[in-house]
């Protein structure tokens, strides 16, 4: 294994070329940001713009993450500052924009018409984005912004430019699929059921790829078989309604369309069939419902009024219950506790089963799911769902912020050490100390190196060891003193000291060449000593500054704003649980009266079917007299 | 998302026939209207507002845990990225191993597309150090691929940056790895 690894570390060396470019950071900060956006972590990408542009990341680049910045906003649905952000574009650079940005800001700037439905200012917008040909002249195309060009071309009632820009997207795009379906609605709607059906046959056609396709081409199989049975086509509406899938939010729609189409057909047994498959489900829909009635009224049909009154008699029992367990339900939805816990589940995942369960249990049915899920109250339960996890985040963020506020301290008592042995060990000084003996040394040692032994005082002394320099300084005061005595006697003295003198001089002249190598070893030993004394002052001072890094935070500013937020979060969560509850309570209340119109039908078939089966047994042979 | 016109609730009404069943899905779609365009506002001004918050403690975070003078980030880049599928990447700094990241293959579409993965922030001795990489995937004809990609570089005051940049060598019909530093 490390043989292995040593082959590849010597490979790696082979393979990495260095030289070959230079990172960018400006860019790194930039392709950080889109890798975020492309997992469509919208609100990672956003945070990352704001932290390149806190640390001048976006150094010449500025325009190009105000664009960027823009998208992320749209994407993360603050329309307010995506705006915000368009207008400073458009203001602040106004000659620096290249085609390419202002071809990037039209494309929001349409967006964001789109989103609003200002359709004259999209159609502006639009108008301004050209993307040219490819290199064989075929035109280039964005399909979101050919989606825009067709629903401009739809409000302006242009539908056959609708059509035609449609037709030019991918067959399977989600795009051409949205446009599409609204195509065939508007055509529906203008009375051309023909065309319509055409559409939302194409749209049948197409093999989509997401979620949200899959989505729109069932609703569309369930358009068409509409369509076809409101034209007399049963059979090819029959077809539509077999093709939708078995498994997803379309199937109990699908099923009682199919039973409905059956009993208008006449075919009251493949009616029944449909009709008791729905209402055994156990989940609660207007669907499965409406099979509880129709069941017994095929029955009724087919002549078995016997048992059409049982069934009857256990609709009633049914729709009884369910009207009572919706009024236990509308006064608990009035308790904040009880409308949490059944949120609580939504934090995570609706289509995650256990939480279809929980919902099951606790109402009897999952069609509020679906809505709160798919419909209009989607954005209310996302925003709800948004604030749930920033106030787990909130939550948090005191216990984070203490460790942040130790590392602090920490590194502030760092610093302050670092501070005080810079000072107390007198780094500097001793350095400076260091660096003059070192001038000294290299000075002597270059006069000795670089000059011919000489019996002078500046060479004796630069060669000498401490002890025969005091021998040189004893043989001066010697010879001062010699000048006291008489002529004869000092020229003695002289002579002597003289010869003392040159017996060190030519010890010294002998000892030289060792004796300079001792200096050079001497004076490498003291640089080396300086150098690490001069490093040991600058990591010292780059650490107190390092230490320093941080410091000044005011974290109790820090934790206000955060309990700032914290409520600001609890207050909207507890204002969106109130709506969510009195949407809840009045979607109960509106089930509860049409359980009251489904209590009347039961109520009338069970009369009916008895008085038909009363009539049976009155027309009976036995009932004859 | 784009919009659809036919609610799903009409569609209901349409199909089914039996209005009873539906009176009650139409009053909660109402309802969620209203909520929309005056909630919005709200939670976009909590949203910049925890925005910035958190831009502040990231930055803090960064000058607290990773100070410039040690300071090293690696990154990751992907260039067509045609003849590597990646799988996973580990990083060694100085002979440690200091990550190892698996791919999802949506980070790798990320990649593909031109996003670039901050692999690694942490702290380095100043002066010499070595960023060894070794990358893991298919190469090729679907075959396992590994290769190794090191860069040395020397640390200073300011923070350091690496990336290790797959590109796609198209005269060797393989993947080519590079690693290159900057402060």
């Amino acid at each position: 294994m490390k043989g292995f690894f040593c082959k590849l570390i010597l490979f790696c060396a082979q393979a990495a070329d260095p030289e070959g470019y230079s990172p960018d950071r400006v860019e790194l900060a930039y392709g950080e940001v889109l890798f975020s956006y492309y997992q469509q972590n919208f609100d990672a990408a956003l945070l990352g713009v704001e932290v390149a542009r806190a640390q001048g990341h976006t150094a010449g680049a500025e325009m190009r993450f105000r664009l960027a910045d823009a998208s992320f906003s749209f994407k993360a649905r603050m329309f307010d500052r995506a705006q915000a952000k368009l207008d400073e574009i458009q203001t602040r650079y106004p000659t620096e924009l290249t085609a390419l940005d202002r071809l990037r800001l039209a494309f929001h700037l349409a967006r964001e018409h789109y989103r609003t439905g200002d359709y004259t200012a999209l159609a502006s917008e639009l108008d301004k984005i050209e993307l040219g040909t490819r290199r064989f002249g075929a035109k280039r195309f964005h399909p979101e912004v050919e989606f825009m060009r067709a629903e401009v071309a739809l409000a302006a009632g242009d539908l056959t430019r609708a059509q035609a820009l449609l037709d030019g997207l991918p067959k399977h795009d989600e795009h051409r699929l949205y446009g599409y379906f609204n195509l065939a609605s508007l055509l529906r709607e203008r009375d051309d059921p023909v065309a319509a059906l055409a559409v939302f046959g194409a749209l049948v056609e197409s093999k989509p790829q997401t979620e949200a396709g899959r989505d729109i081409r069932s609703r569309a199989m369930l358009a068409r078989a509409y369509l076809e049975r409101e034209q007399g086509e049963a059979a090819a509406a029959r077809r539509a309604l077999t093709s939708i899938p078995a498994e997803g939010r379309y199937r109990d729609l699908g099923m009682a369309s199919y039973g409905s189409l059956a009993m208008a057909e006449g075919d009251y047994e493949l009616a029944a069939r449909i009709w008791l498959a729905l209402q055994q489900d156990a989940n609660w829909s207007p669907s499965t419902a409406s099979a509880a009635l129709a069941f017994p009224l095929s029955l009724e049909n087919m002549g078995r009024e016997q048992l059409a009154l049982g069934h009857y008699r256990a609709a009633e029992t049914r729709f009884n219950n369910r009207a009572l367990k919706l009024d236990e339900l509308i006064a608990r939805a009035e308790e904040p506790e009880w409308i949490r816990g059944l949120l609580d589940g939504l934090a995570s995942d609706f289509s995650d089963p256990e939480i279809v369960a929980d919902w099951q249990a606790r109402i009897g049915h999952t069609d509020w799911l679906e809505w709160l899920a798919a419909e209009g109250s989607h954005e209310l339960v996302e925003q709800w769902r948004h604030l749930r996890s920033e106030r787990d985040y909130l939550a948090r963020l005191p216990e984070h912020l203490e460790f942040l506020a130790l590392v602090a301290t920490e590194q502030q008592r760092r610093g302050a050490a670092v501070r005080d042995a810079l000072a107390d060990d007198g780094l500097l000084v001793r350095h400076e100390a260091l660096v003059a003996d070192l001038a000294v040394r290299r000075e002597r040692y270059y006069l000795l190196r670089d000059t011919n032994p000489a019996q002078t005082n500046d060479w004796l002394t630069a060669m000498a060891n401490p002890d025969e320099r005091a021998m040189l300084e004893r043989l001066a005061r010697m010879a001062e003193l010699s000048a006291a005595l008489e002529p004869e006697a000092a020229a003695q003295w002289r002579e002597r000291l003289e010869r003392l003198r040159g017996v060190l001089f030519w010890q010294l002249v002998d000892d030289s060449a060792v004796r300079l190598r001792g200096m050079q070893r001497d004076i490498d030993h003291a640089q080396k000593l300086a150098d690490r004394l001069e490093s040991q002052a600058e990591r010292m001072q780059a650490a107190e500054a390092v230490f320093s890094a941080g410091i000044m935070t005011d974290f109790s500013e820090l934790r206000a704003r955060a309990g700032d937020s914290l409520a600001r979060v609890d207050a909207a969560l507890v204002e969106r649980e109130e709506m969510i509850a009195q949407a809840l309570i009045e979607g109960m209340r509106q089930e509860a009266r049409s359980l009251q119109g489904y209590l009347v039908s039961a109520r009338v078939g069970i009369a009916r079917a008895m008085d038909r089966a009363v009539a049976v047994i009155d027309a009976s042979p036995e009932a004859q007299p | 998302m784009p919009m659809v016109r036919l609610q799903i609730t009409t569609l209901c009404a349409l199909l089914c026939g039996i209005v009873l069943a539906l009176s009650g899905v139409h009053a909660r779609a109402d309802a969620s209207g209203r909520v929309n365009t005056e909630l919005n506002g709200e939670v976009e001004a909590i949203k910049s507002e925890l925005l910035s918050l958190r831009r502040d403690l990231v930055v803090l975070e960064e000058q607290l845990l990773f100070p410039a003078s040690s300071q090293v980030a690696v990154f990751v880049s992907l260039d067509v990225g045609e003849f590597l599928d990646l799988d996973a990447v580990t990083l060694r700094i100085n002979g440690k191993e200091v990550a190892h990241h698996l791919y999802t293959e949506k980070q790798v579409d990320a990649l593909i597309r031109g996003g670039v993965q901050k692999l690694y922030v942490g702290n380095v001795k100043q002066g010499d150090n070595t960023v060894t990489a070794f990358f893991t995937g298919r190469g090729p004809s679907g075959r396992d691929y590994r290769r190794a990609s090191t860069v040395t570089f020397e640390k200073t005051f300011e923070p350091a940056f690496v990336e290790l940049k797959v590109t796609d060598s198209t005269e060797k019909y393989q993947p080519d790895f590079k690693a290159a530093a900057g402060q």
